[in-house]
């Protein structure tokens, strides 16, 4: 016990110079980015006279050498100060937090799906090797694979929304419907399903192959010989034996993927207009709401650190040898 | 003698098309009875695991399938029974041990839970009765603590308690037939000793029929009431254990007893007094895990001192993990010792900076153990052996034609050179290796397990090989082993460490005839078959 | 003596020439590795062919806006009366451009981050190691929007976006074929020589990790690609070039009345994109043969 409570306090120490770097490239990037919060304030209030965009800087302290500019920056932001969406009027913590949520929704949506679907199909397409079945399945993923995710999200539309009218085309829910109670939860699970099939089918496909591969690789392993020899059933060998060492890098990859599902969300809501924060990064985009952007992108960094750390922890409840090391 | 348990008749093994060769057995006919050790001997390649696999229907079918013959076990045809009835007998009447006792483990699941496993398929008894059953046995194979043992998962465990984890799960449902393939080959040597009597004396009790496949014929002697010995797939000789060990007829068996490398210390001519290197206080400690959790200190090696003499083989011996290996890469600076003195002609190597020792990197040069990992698989043979004088300043083509001498010194012909190094066997690359050495002039040549990767006969061959070499360019060898056989033979004085230290240290014949400390002497006793005497041979005319 | 001596090993190939040929043959092996390749080759010769077969360039206006498919043009015509064949065939050149330069851009640099890092270890391992890994947990699609909005999108700054995040995946694998090889005997010889660091890397454990390094080059483009054209569908192209995504992104508010502006770049990503990825897999498949044993 003594020794996973140790690791995992390793891990969070570990975390915190990812954090730091990931700040500071923040910091880089917003003095690499053309124009001040001066600038750009100044561009809001139409035109300003040289003393005032002076006083500006002096304020935003600007005039400041950037090692401690650097220094306030990350002091600022550990506070989780993202600064001042001039666009919205308001802190870009406020605007973010109202976002989260249907973020949340969906990706925790899509990481069932497809982690789910996934380790199913790659054992079904595993345990019926070289079958139709397993033909089947190892095309369907090698397609999903290939395919952009705002293509998929518009082909949907197309055809479920447009054609057939079984889901809505965007939108979390029916807002002048004014739903209350499980009808809302209804209504929000019949917006979500487009959104969520399109993003969890790359990850899907994603799953299925590795799934695919780790079973296979798996059931070449000497312990499962010996189960053989022991005179198991070819059924226990899989679910018993093989089925758990398989999981394995699945668990690690589907951490790995929380990273690209971020991104992966902006354009599906960008598709769908599901208002979470990938439609407000596609907004500040076009906004040139560089604050915004930034803290959206440190918000989402800080969330894969956390999602990470959780994989990790998971992971040395999966894995008895992880402790030893 | 009683009815056979198994009787074999006429086993072929075929190979999928395009192999090199169409059977892996071919015409095997056996017995095995009950209550007694069939030992079936060969080198790699002889078929003899596949032989197991086939008892034990562990076939990789269909590529590898048992396409003609008979396995009568209690005169049912094995071959012939479909994959359920064949799954009733195996874990129950047929059950088997294996090589490498941790992949044969499931990493996630504890020694206790795979164990029940085989109780819950082939036995109706509650979980009440399948722990005591099972904490009966692991008392039985003489784990210390059975009920932490069970609780255990497989990393949690030595090597040795796994494979006596292993054993029990083998024989739980007391099963008639116990096939052992290689079981203590992965092992050390006093590990193995171990495991031998506890397989005999299991055996003995519960009139088990074993097959035991191995490759050493020390092992063999140490465990056999009767031998098979294979080649290429077919069965060389049969016969009782004394007659094959000690007069055996083939010529092949033959050979290969006379390959084995006698304990008898070969008598030595006296090296030249004068030392050539001393090493003084060699200690190399390593530091393990970290904040949070407190750091471990493992002694690697630890304060190791010898002197080795001019055109002398001074052989260090000890287990796995006693530091021998690291003590051979501190020699040739591949690892860098946290304090001590190789003191080489009166230059410390120890002390010198990493450009300061280029020039002295010749002196000391490495022969290494693993003949597929020594050599670069992308670089063809000549280029391998030339690359060292190249670096160090030598003409390409001077190099090149020193190469091609020097294959033909180990024994290869010149115009392999052109080759890459797939395209040779085990024993061929070990000669590789030894040419690249040479090929930097070296006074010093560190031997790492040389030999422990190749097969009996071939290692007799390359331990000639080395032999020769030695007394023609009056090298001096420092010989790392795990195997006294080979140090008696090669070996003026040795060094037998344990854990990071030297406990004893003489004249080979000393110390195998009088060993001082308690360790040498645990070590001596568990050489298998140290009680045979190898039969003096004469080499057969027929050959 | 003869019944002691060792078996050789069988089938002894000498030579670049046969060792390319039988990599040949396990390539062709594998059928679906061939019939990408075909489609591979389909879109290569649309890129080269493109300036002959529609020599104005694809912004340009060809005719009446929203004109169906099957007619007049191939794939019909987007909002504004362009070809969207045109277009996909100029964007062909585009999104096989961008993916060949971000990949081997990436390759580059994780290569020689992953070589370092696997060779030396100690602290420069987990100092590349660490920044590695600060690359790895920034969102890599969200980080390349902002790399683009902040150069202002133009090639140049998507194939650096794109690069930059694309290479810690190349220097993880690198690192871990450098470390295991590393530890081989045949480097500590080379040690033993003498040998400068840099020819250890280069000569002797580089040609040896080249494998991995090409099946994941290749299955990079592919990822390459899908990046640009998500990109450009976000509007975040390059103005000046015709791409696939920007395709997508501008029939999108039309969708309901003009389906093909869409689909038919759309599906051209995917084929190509397929494609790709089929060849690497029988790229892998040829070059470690090892893998195969399953699927026989």
């Amino acid at each position: 016990m003594t020794g996973r409570l140790a690791l995992i306090l390793r891990r969070v120490v570990q975390a915190i110079p990812i954090l730091l770097a990931i700040v500071i490239i923040n910091f880089l990037l917003l003095k690499l980015a053309p124009g001040d919060a001066a600038d750009v304030l100044a561009g809001e209030a139409g035109s300003a006279t040289p003393e005032y965009m002076a006083e500006l800087r002096a304020k935003f302290g600007l005039d400041q050498p950037v090692p401690l500019q650097l220094a306030q920056y990350v002091g600022r932001v550990l506070m989780l100060d993202f600064g001042y969406s001039f666009r919205h009027e308001m802190p870009v913590i406020d605007l973010i937090l109202a976002r989260l949520g249907p973020t949340l929704i969906l990706m925790v949506t899509t990481i069932v799906i497809a982690v789910g679907s996934g380790v199913l199909l790659g054992l079904l397409a595993a345990t019926g090797l070289n079958t139709w079945r397993d033909n089947l399945i190892s095309i369907l993923a090698l397609v999903s694979y290939a395919t952009p995710l705002f293509w998929v999200g518009l082909m949907l539309i197309v055809v479920f929304s447009i054609n057939l009218g079984w889901f809505p085309t965007s939108g979390m829910e029916e807002v002048a419907a004014f739903h209350t109670g499980w009808d809302r939860v209804w209504d929000i699970a019949h917006h979500l399903v487009l959104p969520a099939v399109t993003l969890s089918l790359f990850y899907l496909a994603l799953y299925t192959r590795l799934m695919r591969a780790s079973m296979l690789e798996q059931a070449g392993m000497d312990y499962v010989v010996t189960a053989r020899a022991k005179g198991l059933s070819e059924r226990r060998i899989t679910f018993r034996h093989v089925l758990r060492n398989a999981l394995l890098p699945v668990v690690t990859m589907a951490g790995v993927q929380v990273s690209s599902l971020i991104g992966g969300s902006v354009i599906v809501e960008t598709v769908f207009g599901w208002p979470g924060l990938g439609q407000l990064a596609f907004e500040s985009l076009f906004a040139r709401d560089l604050n915004l952007l930034m803290g959206i992108f440190l918000l989402s960094a800080m969330l894969v650190l956390v999602v990470n750390l959780a994989v990790d922890i998971l992971y040395t409840f999966l894995d008895p040898r992880i402790e030893a090391r | 003698m009683s009815a056979p348990l198994i009787d074999i008749r006429g086993l072929h093994v075929s190979l999928p098309p395009g192999s090199d060769r169409p059977y892996a057995v071919e015409n095997l006919s056996m017995t095995l009875a009950p209550g007694e050790i069939v030992c079936v001997v060969g080198e790699s390649g002889s078929g003899k695991s596949l032989t197991a696999r086939a008892m034990m229907g562990l076939l990789p079918e269909p590529r590898v399938r048992a396409s003609k013959g008979q396995i009568l076990f209690a005169g049912q045809d094995l071959l012939t029974l479909t994959r359920a009835e064949r799954r009733r007998l195996c874990g129950e009447q047929l059950s088997m041990v294996f090589q490498e006792p941790m992949t044969a483990l499931n990493p996630l699941m504890t020694v206790g839970r795979q164990i029940e496993e085989v109780l819950i398929v082939h036995s109706d008894l509650g979980p009440a009765e399948r722990r005591e059953r099972i904490l009966a046995l692991l008392a039985e194979v003489q784990l210390p603590d059975p009920p932490r043992i069970m609780a255990s998962f497989p990393h949690q465990l030595s090597g040795g308690q796994r494979q006596r984890a292993m054993i029990a799960m083998a024989l739980i449902m007391d099963p008639k037939v116990l096939v052992a393939d290689e079981p203590t080959t992965a092992l050390d040597v006093t590990t193995q000793a171990q495991i031998l009597r506890l397989i005999r004396e299991l055996q003995d009790r519960h009139g088990t029929g074993v097959m035991f496949i191995t490759h050493d014929f020390g092992v063999v002697a140490e465990i056999a009431d009767r031998i098979v010995v294979m080649q290429h797939g077919r069965v060389i000789e049969t016969g009782e254990a004394d007659q094959i060990l000690n007069r055996p007829e083939a010529p092949y068996t033959r050979a290969l007893i006379r390959a084995i490398p006698s304990l008898t210390p070969r008598p030595r001519a006296r090296a030249e007094a004068r030392g050539l290197m001393k090493v003084d206080g060699l200690t190399k400690t390593y530091r393990m895990g970290g904040w949070p959790a407190k750091t471990r200190e493992v002694h690697a090696v630890r304060d190791v001192d010898f002197t080795l003499r001019r055109g002398e083989t001074l052989g260090i011996v000890g287990e796995s993990g006693s530091g021998k290996s690291t003590v051979a890469r501190m020699l040739v600076r591949l690892i860098q010792p946290d304090a001590g003195v190789i003191d080489l002609d009166g230059i410390d190597l120890a002390g010198l900076s990493k450009a300061a020792l280029k020039p002295y990197r010749r002196r000391v040069q490495m022969v290494f153990q693993d003949p597929y990992a020594s050599l670069n698989p992308r670089r063809r043979v000549g280029d391998i052996i030339a690359e060292g004088p190249v670096t160090q300043g030598a003409p390409h083509a001077k190099a090149q034609a020193r190469a091609r001498e020097l294959l033909g010194l180990v024994g290869l012909k010149p115009d392999m050179a052109e080759r890459y190094p797939h395209e040779f066997s085990g024993g061929q690359r070990q000669r590789i290796g030894l040419a690249r050495a040479l090929a930097m002039d070296p006074e010093v040549l560190v031997a790492d397990e040389p030999v422990s990767a190749l097969d009996v006969s071939v290692q007799a061959q390359v331990l000639e090989l080395l032999a020769e070499i030695r007394e023609r360019l009056g090298l001096s060898i420092v010989f790392i082993t795990h195997d006294l056989r080979v140090a008696a033979q090669v070996c003026d004085t040795i060094a037998v460490m344990s854990k990071g230290e030297i406990v004893e240290h003489g004249p080979v014949a000393d110390v195998f005839a009088d060993p001082q400390h308690a360790y040498t002497r645990e070590l001596l006793a568990s050489i298998p078959g140290r009680e045979w005497q190898i039969p003096e041979l004469a080499e057969a005319a027929s050959a | 003596m003869n019944e002691l001596s060792e078996t050789l090993p069988q089938g002894a190939a000498p030579g670049r020439l046969a060792r390319l040929a039988r990599l040949w043959r396990l390539f062709a092996r594998n059928r679906a590795a061939l019939f990408g390749l075909a489609i591979l080759a389909g879109v290569v010769a649309l890129a080269a062919i493109a300036p002959v077969l529609y020599p104005e360039s694809p912004f340009s206006l060809a005719g009446r806006p929203m004109s169906p498919p099957f007619g007049d043009w191939l794939f019909g015509t987007d909002t504004l009366g362009r070809d969207v064949m045109a277009g996909i065939a100029h964007g062909a050149r585009t999104s096989l451009m961008i993916g060949l330069v971000a990949t081997l851009v990436a390759v580059v640099f994780g290569t020689t981050m992953g070589a370092l890092a696997g060779y030396y270890g100690g602290w420069i391992d987990d100092l590349l190691m660490r920044i590695t890994e600060v690359f790895q947990t920034i969102p890599s699609f969200v980080f390349a929007i902002l790399l683009v909005a902040i150069m202002s999108p133009s090639i140049q700054s998507i194939v650096i976006a794109i690069a930059v995040v694309s290479w810690p995946a190349l220097a993880r694998l690198v690192r871990g074929e450098f470390l295991s090889l590393r530890n081989r005997e045949f480097v500590q010889a080379n040690v033993l020589m003498g040998m400068p660091d840099w020819k250890i890397i280069l000569v002797q454990i580089l040609p040896n990790a080249l494998s991995p390094i090409i099946v994941a080059g290749s299955l990079m483009v592919a990822t390459a690609i899908l990046i640009e054209s998500g990109l450009s569908f976000l509007g975040l192209g390059d103005p000046n070039v015709m791409s696939w995504g920007f395709q997508v992104g501008a029939g999108r508010t039309v969708l309901r009345r003009a389906w093909w502006i869409c689909t038919f770049p759309g599906f051209a990503i995917l084929l190509t994109v397929l494609a790709i990825n089929l060849v690497g897999e029988g790229l892998n498949d040829a070059l470690n043969p090892r893998l195969r044993e399953g699927k026989a």
